[in-house]
């Protein structure tokens, strides 16, 4: 068998389940990530907007000390230089600038008041003034970056004015303010507690920021935001925080003032739904995977189960048992299990029959004393019924082996049994004898038919055998009871001949005599010439050899010897039928025209068989030409090659043939057109002819006459 | 007498023939062998003395055959038949036909001689008897028509008178004819005529 592994149902189910599992999870994946990414986007456009509005408040809220600035630089007493009433008035006028306080500076940097100082205290003068000068370059109101306060060291911030009279800027007014004053504007925003929000001035120093701002408070924002603020006013990256915290940070600059607000919201919330959500989906995953692969299993476990449940029976149904099957948990497998009782039934009930049929089978053989059997080419094994062991002398558990089958073999049958049973035919018969222990002579008849396997080779043959001794016997009896037939006809008909072949007989004889008294009549002369005597004796000796030559010829044609085939060259066999008829012919004043057209052709065959039916042929005809005119009886006796291998032997006469519808019935026994025929020569010929393997037949020629055809196998 | 008698040996079987052609040579004969009854035809010589020896059966024509075809042709040669078996039918047919003799092979040499000596005496004698018959007629051919009628009446006897009255003629006429008639068949008296017209 192919070893290909096969996938079990509860594999091919467990893929089932993954592979409709899997993509749903990767399509809701993307989804979420899609929807991650815009909520993110969102959020940080939301954001920025935020940021600027952030930033739009914090210009208004410089904006709204600049106005309560503007309005105090206009006022008269700071024009009329009445100072004193001024510091009131400024110091009146804080609350409503959300400043902490109101410093009037000169233009070279000195401290000409503060609200912070009593009217008329000697004030310092500040170190650096930026945003004096910024005012003064432009004209217009400023505000500054985070720097400490030159009366308090705290760092503060300051919104200026400038103050002209006549048109020139005098000096300027300034209010300062503690960074906290912006924590209300942060505050405002309302930002969730864990986002980091903060603002800073113009430097990017930290004035304001939502969790820890007095640790932070004048630190320099991250240099990542540092680096932001340099290429634009607005924007938004990742980072972190000051306090480590991973952010996505999101700033805007105020458009005047130029402060920034910027907000963190920390990366941890911003990808918490994205986390949730796929947390969700990876659980929500894994449980339908897990669900479903348990529900595979169980159901792949029930049909696996259910199938393997009915292995078992099936098997023992292929061996011809009723087996006892479960109910099973499928519809389906139940229709199996039904379907396998079934099956069993029918496979009992035709298992049953098929014994049932055995049994006639081998009470039939046994009735017809047919010994069967059956031999596996492939396996060379051998099985054979009881009858055929006994009939070859096998006993009941001995091993059968062609060998040992052809050892039983008489051994002047072996070689061609040996031949039929090694490379048996579609179908054979085949007769030998058996040689058993004890001298028993036992004729077997065996047939057999060849099976051939799915690839065409012979698989194994199937046959009988069967003890034919007893028609062996008869046949052999009615054979020997034939060739005593063939030769007491061969007897009759050559008692016909005897005068002719006296004759033959004689004139050798009359040769012999009449040499030796003419011997004997040159010796009693007186000078004897014995030359010629020599020469006489020679004669004498020849005669007698062709004497001797006729007695042999008609001591086989009378001798009872077996019939014996050997090669016999067609011409010589036609020569010596014509020397035997020699004299009949004479005396019948019939002429023979031999004609052999084969010179080397042989034939194989019982010479005085065939010299009997050819003898017989040319008696029958110059007894049908016994009417003739004298000497114009001619017997034609011609051999050729009729082709496919046979010779064919043709007598033909110039009588007035053969009455119709006689062709065939001449060859019957005791049918004779003669008066005193036994109707028996033809009948026989045609015998002989037929165990040469030949045929005889009759046939009328055109010209008037017969002719015998005999066809015989060429000897190869 | 003219030449030596031939002896005709026909016979089919050429070693049979070369043995009796020199059986019979052994005894002084003279011997032609022929194989067949057309090859002696071919080359027969009738008039000459002599016998045949002839197989009775032979391919072609046969013994009997040859034998009918001689007498037909008024030989004067015996035959002397050979036969391979001694078939009663055909010897009572030749020895009818005239046949010398009829022997059996193998054939002793003793009956084949006396046969043969038997049949070249016959030959001899018919030889012999033919010869004078053909100088009898001769002399009856010399005879004027009227001495032919006359003949046979004297021949039986009659008178010269007696004769005369038969022919319508004088005695004297008739005495005239017998004269001649006697002149010319060489006889000096009627007994002697009558002799020699019995002969013929």
């Amino acid at each position: 068998m192919c070893a290909k592994r096969v996938l079990g149902v509860r594999a091919r189910l467990s893929i089932l389940v993954l592979g409709c599992v899997i993509p749903m999870a990767t399509a809701a994946g993307l989804l979420l990530a899609d929807h991650y990414q815009r909520g993110r986007q969102q959020l940080i456009d939301n954001t920025l907007t935020r940021a600027q509005a952030a930033a739009a408040a914090l210009d208004r809220e410089f904006d709204l000390m600049i106005a309560g600035l503007q309005a105090l630089a206009t006022s008269r007493q700071l024009h009329d230089g009445e100072l004193a009433g001024f510091h009131v008035r400024a110091t009146q006028a804080i609350a409503n600038m959300h400043a902490d306080s109101v410093v009037l500076v000169g233009l070279d940097g000195g401290l000409l008041l503060s609200t912070r100082r009593p009217y008329g205290t000697t004030l310092p003068k500040l170190p650096r003034t930026p945003l004096l000068k910024q005012i003064l370059a432009s004209g217009q109101p400023g505000v500054s970056a985070l720097f400490p306060g030159p009366l308090a060291g705290e760092l503060i911030y300051t919104v200026g004015v400038p103050v002209r009279q006549d048109g020139t800027i005098t000096m300027t007014l300034n209010a300062t303010a503690k960074p906290p004053q912006l924590d209300a504007l942060l505050k405002e925003q309302q930002l969730p507690r864990t986002w980091l929000a903060g603002i800073l001035d113009t430097q990017g120093k930290i004035a304001v920021r939502s969790h820890d701002s007095a640790r932070y408070v004048g630190h320099s924002a991250t240099p990542a935001l540092m680096q932001h603020l340099a290429q634009s006013a607005e924007g938004a990256f990742e980072s972190k925080s000051l306090d480590g915290i991973p952010v996505y940070t999101v700033y805007s600059t105020a458009p005047r003032s130029k402060w920034v607000v910027a907000m963190g919201i920390p990366l941890d919330e911003l990808t918490a739904g994205l986390k949730r959500a796929l947390a969700w989906l990876v659980a929500g995953t894994v449980t339908a995977l897990v669900l479903g692969l348990l529900l595979a299993w169980q159901m792949g476990t029930a049909i696996a189960g259910s199938v393997q449940a009915l292995v078992a029976p099936a098997r023992m149904v292929g061996q011809g048992e009723l087996p006892d099957i479960r109910l099973q948990p499928l519809r389906e497998a139940n229709d199996l299990r039904q379907a396998l009782l079934d099956a069993a039934n029918q496979l009992r009930e035709a298992l049953a029959a098929a014994r049932e049929n055995a049994d006639r089978l081998a009470l039939a053989a046994e009735a017809a004393d047919l010994g069967l059997w059956v031999r596996d080419l492939v396996q060379q094994q051998v099985w054979a019924s009881p009858l055929w062991r006994r009939l070859f002398g096998f006993g009941p558990e001995e091993t059968v082996t062609l060998h040992a089958v052809l050892q039983r073999v008489h051994p002047d049958d072996r070689a061609s049994a040996a031949a039929v049973l090694t490379a048996p035919h579609q179908r054979y018969h085949t007769e030998f004898r058996l040689l058993l222990a004890g001298g028993t002579v036992r004729w077997i008849s065996s047939r057999g038919s060849v099976e051939a396997g799915a690839d065409g080779q012979p698989r194994l043959v199937r046959g009988i055998s069967q003890d034919v001794s007893e028609r062996k016997q008869a046949e052999l009896a009615i054979q020997q009871k034939q060739q005593e037939v063939t030769r007491l006809s061969r007897v009759a008909m050559l008692g016909e001949l005897s005068g002719a072949l006296a004759h033959e007989l004689n004139q050798p004889l009359t040769a012999i005599l009449s040499n030796a008294q003419a011997a004997q009549r040159f010796l009693r002369a007186p000078q004897p010439a014995l030359d010629e005597v020599t020469e006489i004796l020679g004669d004498i000796v020849a005669a007698d050899r062709r004497a001797g030559e006729i007695i042999r010829r008609l001591r086989s044609l009378f001798g009872k010897a077996d019939s014996q085939q050997q090669p016999i060259l067609a011409s010589a066999l036609a020569t010596e039928v014509a020397a035997l008829l020699r004299n009949e012919l004479i005396n019948r004043g019939v002429a023979l025209k031999l004609d052999v057209q084969v010179d080397d052709a042989e034939v194989l065959a019982d010479r005085v068989q065939l010299q009997q039916v050819l003898i017989n042929l040319l008696v029958n005809a110059c007894d049908a030409m016994a009417g003739c005119a004298p000497g114009t009886a001619t017997v034609t006796l011609r051999c050729t090659r009729d082709g496919d291998g046979m010779l064919g032997f043709v007598v033909s006469d110039c009588g007035p043939g053969i009455a119709d519808g006689q062709l065939e019935r001449i060859f019957d026994p005791f049918f004779s057109t003669k008066e005193h025929g036994m109707g028996l020569g033809l009948s026989i010929c045609r015998n002989i002819a037929s165990a040469h393997g030949g045929k005889l037949w009759a046939a009328n020629l055109d010209g008037g006459g017969a002719a015998f055809h005999l066809s015989l196998p060429e000897a190869a | 007498m003219s030449a030596a008698p031939w002896i005709n040996l026909v016979d089919d079987q050429p070693d049979v023939r070369k043995a009796l052609q020199r059986l019979l040579a052994s005894a002084g004969h003279q011997v032609r062998g022929f194989g067949s009854a057309e090859e002696f035809l071919a080359g027969e010589a009738p008039r000459e003395a002599g016998c045949i020896v002839l197989d009775l059966s032979m391919p072609g024509m046969d013994g009997l055959g040859l034998q009918r075809l001689l007498a037909e042709r008024a030989s004067l040669l015996p035959v002397i038949f050979l036969s391979g078996h001694g078939d009663l039918a055909s010897g009572v047919q030749a020895m009818k036909a005239g046949a010398t003799d009829f022997l059996t092979k193998p054939v002793d040499e003793e009956a084949l001689l006396a046969a043969v000596h038997c049949a070249l005496q016959r030959n001899a004698a018919a030889r012999a008897s033919q010869a004078s018959q053909a100088a009898v007629q001769q002399r009856l051919d010399s005879l004027t028509p009227r001495e032919r009628e006359v003949l046979p009446l004297l021949a039986e006897g009659m008178l010269n008178k007696q004769i005369a009255a038969a022919l319508g003629t004088a005695e004297q006429t008739i005495k005239i004819h017998r004269a001649r008639i006697l002149q010319k068949m060489q006889v000096r008296s009627v007994t002697a005529l009558v002799r020699l017209l019995e002969q013929a």
